[in-house]
């Protein structure tokens, strides 16, 4: 049983207020239609909305959102629907309010360095915008061709290249959102000085429980001098690994690290993001810098004798953008690939300090044999944030249900070893019961609370983040599951 | 050929302010009670367990409770009315944590300063922030006074540097977010929350951040102008070309001959009293290497404009570097004539802001003690001296000033006269109700000075 389950059957909305001004192909309510929304990109959990209001404009949030607040509805903010916690994932009686529609670059001022967005923009749809500019959008996770704006700023994505540059919340300079009940709310800005709390800093990576973002100010980068990037092939995983902690050490500050493993590389090799990786390999490293070139060639040179410390059994070297794009191919498309080795795919986030990533991964693979299961790795390197997926069969209960084992195990291998349970994808349904491996009851109780202060009756993506079963000392979690009978 | 080793750190004992010295365990010193009044007593407990024991006594008593470090920050914002119970963390004060491979440190909010500072320095690592190493201070002050010095542009603000943060409520429960990790998405993000709170939330007890690699070799230039314009107009070059400065300041002559006193070089007497900029490099040596080349370039476009440009010698590096950091503090905070003003607004509008506040002066009775703009961040710190009707009057119009230019910013100091009527921020915080709502979560009993802010 999912633990959607638990939650029970709502009353029928009435829809006429809605109808009154959506036009009827913005909102659907047909049990068909509706089960699109099921899920996110994390397959484990699923259960349709009651309603899709496809929202255009902040005002029509802003009325979807109030409508809501009448019919004691609660409500799910949706981008493009690839979070892998199941962010976006409805619970009963949920309205999915979809913000893909609100797609527009409102303003982009190249001499301040910023952009106005609606939160329906795709991230990399930003960058290509403002590159004849001359700059660019820096936060680039791996679905950046589909995932929206909003989705980042609620989940607080990373990237490959967040190494160097950030992740979501460090070029996130303000927001307008609409809170849960309709207020709208300007936070923050182009000026970094902002009077009173960093409250942007505070929504950034809320998962949708503060409200529906439906503006962001983000700052723009100009892209690097000078790029260069390398292909380090190893026949230990564990090898690749030391050879990160050794840049990490060493105080170079590369643009990116990223690992992947043999399975993967396998997968790769086999799908069409096919980028030429020795496929006996045990794992490969990618690596790229960013600067000016001087410094980059000093920096290459301590990075090759890294690598012929850790033995690597061969070193490429990308000669021209062509070249680099090649290397990159494989890890941009990687996930893709992984959707070959079997019907689903459980990614998992954890995060470790980067000295541990070798005995980590060593005891990923025990648990993976231990729970019969088939893990490839494909992960942040650089930043410890490690991305052990699993693939499997959905429809086999018992297969489901060693995965979910497994993946327990493993983030808890994370947390003991010094690290947690999420480093970009978000706690989400998935990992709202595992909360209490990195936090106390007493901090959770906080955080409760303050999502409370934020949006009393937990109409805004509820059942999200924090365990069904906390209560915080005031009682007002118990109004968790209260949702309309 | 001006390269520098930059590593500065190992510092002379400093100079000990006995102001600054509670005299005995749980009394004030002379600055806290200048600040404060008379009637304010000191808990200084050992750890979280003590604090919260401390906080849950004080309930009831009508004492407002203010997270303290070692309150030489005592006069930001206006002060409280009546008794007060200044909690410091001044014996929280161990490393809990330094992970120098990971380039993680986890410290108690108590700790020092120099102490942290220098236990980075044995791994030539620190905190991408330009923090002095003679000084005195908590790294909790630190953080709830979310400071940031000149080289903000380069490396960000306190803000992303903080990776896990933890501390009790006014009504005695823990808080914590983050980690040990340098990526974290578990649970709300608190620490942005509490940087800069000032005390209006609870007490901080310890902070996790990330570190970085000291540059091997720092370099310094200055170039000297006549014309504002001139020295905006080069300034402003640095942002169309591959050059990164970790400073880049323009500063009036006042804050030229500021800082000329401060240096010892025979050169540095020769610096004419105009208008100035400066800039830093840091990095690896070809990349400082190739960054001079470029500048020099940039110096042979506005020679013309240009009345010299020089490269700071070894003895003027650190003075110069401290008299920047140093800019945003009242040299004494027992002065009743002066204020001290922070604006921020986006970048390239810096140029008009400067325009705007010598208007503004000239207009005023008011005298500068220096200001310093940078044009990269969108940052700039006026100091200025005057009477306290003077100073009320200009206040006021700086105050109209970032309303109409539309900037933001912060009253850095003001004489203890004026304090009770000048709010922290320069504009009033839109989000005032959404802010009381979560002051609520963390003070439900109104126990701290929830104003300051
Ligand atoms: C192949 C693949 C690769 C990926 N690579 C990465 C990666 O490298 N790094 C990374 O961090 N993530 C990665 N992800 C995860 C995912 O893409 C990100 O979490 C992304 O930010 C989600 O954006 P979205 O628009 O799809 O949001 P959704 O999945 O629609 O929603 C995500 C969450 O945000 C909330 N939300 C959405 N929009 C708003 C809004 N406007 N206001 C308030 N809340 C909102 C939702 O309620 C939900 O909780 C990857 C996913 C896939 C499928
Ligand atoms: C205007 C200004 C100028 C500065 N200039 C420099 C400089 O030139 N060079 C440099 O290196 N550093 C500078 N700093 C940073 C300074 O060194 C730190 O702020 C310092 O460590 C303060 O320590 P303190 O213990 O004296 O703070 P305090 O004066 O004790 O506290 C400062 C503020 O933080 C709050 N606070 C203190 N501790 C806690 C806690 N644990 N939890 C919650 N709230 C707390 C207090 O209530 C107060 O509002 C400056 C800071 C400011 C605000």
């Amino acid at each position: 049983m999912s633990h959607l389950d638990s939650v029970s059957s709502p009353k029928t909305p009435d829809f006429s207020a809605l109808k009154s001004w959506i036009p009827p192909e913005r909102l659907i309510t047909d049990p068909g239609e509706v089960s699109v929304y099921e899920c996110d990109g994390l397959p484990l959990h699923k259960k349709s909305p009651i309603a899709v209001v496809l929202c255009k404009s902040e005002e029509e949030v802003v009325q979807t959102v109030k409508w809501c607040d009448r019919e004691g509805l609660p409500f799910v903010p949706r981008g493009a629907g690839t979070g892998l916690s199941g962010g976006a994932t409805p619970i009963t009686a949920g309205v999915i309010i979809d913000l893909n529609r609100m797609n527009r670059i409102k303003h982009i001022d190249a001499e301040n360095r910023f952009a106005i967005v609606e939160p329906g923009v795709i991230n990399n749809h930003l960058s290509d915008a403002t590159r004849p500019q001359g700059l660019e959008y820096a936060p680039d996770p791996s679905s950046q061709r589909a995932c929206t704006i909003g989705g980042n700023v609620a989940e607080n994505s990373g990237g490959p290249h967040c190494l160097k540059y950030g992740v979501t919340t460090d070029h996130v300079l303000g927001l307008r959102v609409v809170l849960p009940d309709g207020q709208i709310v300007q936070m923050g800005g182009p000026e970094i000085d902002q009077p009173g709390y960093d409250l942007t800093g505070l929504f950034v990576g809320t998962e949708g429980t503060f409200g529906i973002v439906t503006e962001v100010t983000v700052n723009l980068i100009p892209p690097p001098p000078s790029v260069r990037t390398y292909l380090a092939i190893f026949d230990s995983l564990g090898l690749a690994c030391r050879m990160v902690s050794q840049i990490t050490r060493s105080g170079i500050l590369p643009a990116a690290l990223e690992i992947m493993d043999q399975n993967t590389i396998r997968a790769v090799e086999a799908s069409v993001f096919r980028a030429g990786y020795p496929e006996d390999a045990a794992a490969v490293l990618l690596i790229e810098t960013h600067g000016i070139d001087d410094s980059l060639a000093d920096e290459e040179a301590r990075i090759i004798e890294f690598a012929q410390e850790c033995h690597a059994i061969e070193f490429r070297t990308a000669n021209d953008e062509k070249e680099r794009m090649d290397l990159w191919k494989g890890r941009k498309g990687a996930f893709g690939a992984m959707g070959r080795v079997n019907t689903d795919l459980y990614v998992l986030d954890g995060v470790v300090p980067r000295t541990q990533l070798e005995s980590v991964l060593n005891r990923v693979g025990e648990i993976a044999e231990k729970h019969q299961v088939t893990v490839s790795n494909v992960f942040h390197a650089g930043d410890g944030n490690l991305h052990p997926n699993i693939s499997y069969d959905g429809r086999d209960p018992e297969e489901s249900h060693r995965v979910l084992e497994a993946g327990k195990e493993i983030l808890q291998l994370c947390v003991d070893s010094g690290g947690t349970i999420s480093g970009e994808h978000g706690i989400g349904l998935e990992k709202s019961e595992f909360l209490p491996m990195v936090f106390s009851d007493e901090h959770i109780d906080t955080m409760i609370e303050l999502r409370l202060a934020v949006d009393p009756q937990e109409r805004s993506n509820p059942q999200k983040i924090f365990p069904d079963n906390r209560v915080s000392k005031d009682g007002g979690r118990q109004k968790l599951n209260k949702v309309p009978q | 050929m001006n390269l520098k080793t930059s590593h500065s750190s190992n510092a002379q004992d400093p100079q000990i302010d006995e102001r600054f010295q509670r005299p005995e365990p749980s009394t004030p010193s002379e600055h806290e009670r200048w600040c404060y009044g008379d009637d304010v007593e000191v808990s200084e407990p050992e750890n979280e367990e003590e604090l919260i024991d401390i906080i849950e006594n004080s309930a009831g008593k009508g004492q407002t409770l203010i997270p303290t470090g070692l309150g030489h920050h005592a006069y930001l914002g206006p002060p409280p009315e009546g008794k007060i119970l200044l909690v410091s963390t001044s014996r929280m004060n161990s490393i809990v944590q330094y992970e120098p491979e990971d380039f993680t440190i986890g410290v108690q909010a108590g700790v020092s300063l120099r102490h942290f500072i220098q236990e980075l320095a044995t791994n030539d690592q620190e905190l991408a922030l330009d923090l002095d190493p003679q000084r005195d201070g908590t790294i909790g002050g630190l953080v709830a006074a979310n400071w940031h010095g000149p080289r903000r542009h380069q490396h960000g603000l306190l803000r992303s540097l903080i990776i896990g943060l933890s501390g009790v409520r006014a009504n005695g429960v823990r808080f914590k977010s983050g980690g040990m990790v340098v990526k974290n998405v578990a649970g709300y993000d608190l620490g942005k929350l509490l940087v800069g709170s000032l005390g209006t939330l609870g007490v901080i007890t310890q902070i996790n951040f990330k570190l970085r690699q000291r540059s091997e070799v720092v370099s310094m230039g200055l170039g000297f102008f006549k014309d504002p314009e001139d020295a905006f107009a080069f300034a402003q070059e640095f942002a169309y070309n591959s050059v990164e400065p970790a400073i880049l300041e323009v500063f009036n002559p006042e804050a030229v001959a500021g800082f000329k006193k401060e240096c010892s070089s025979s050169h540095s007497k020769d610096w004419p009293s105009e208008w100035g900029v400066v800039w830093k490099l840091e990095g690896n040596e070809s990349s400082v290497e190739t960054q001079e080349r470029e500048i020099e370039a940039l110096k042979k476009n506005r020679s013309a404009s240009a009345s010299g440009f020089e490269s700071l010698e070894t003895e003027d590096l650190s003075a110069v570097s401290r008299y920047l950091t140093q800019f945003s503090e009242p040299d004494d905070p027992f002065r009743q004539d002066l204020a001290l003003l922070r604006f921020s607004l986006p970048a390239r509008n810096t140029r008009q802001l400067c325009r705007d506040v010598g208007r503004i002066q000239k207009d005023s009775k008011l005298l500068s003690e220096g200001q310093l703009f940078s044009p990269l961040s969108g940052m700039s710190v006026i100091r200025l001296r005057g009477d306290r009707p003077a100073l009320k009057a200009g206040l006021t119009s700086y105050r109209e000033l970032a309303k109409e230019a539309s900037a933001q910013g912060k009253v850095l100091f003001v004489g203890k006269d004026l304090r009770r009527e000048q709010t922290y921020s320069l504009r009033a915080d839109p989000n005032r109700a959404l802010a009381e709502k979560i002051q609520k979560v963390f003070d439900p009993k109104q126990c701290l000075h929830r104003s300051r802010l």
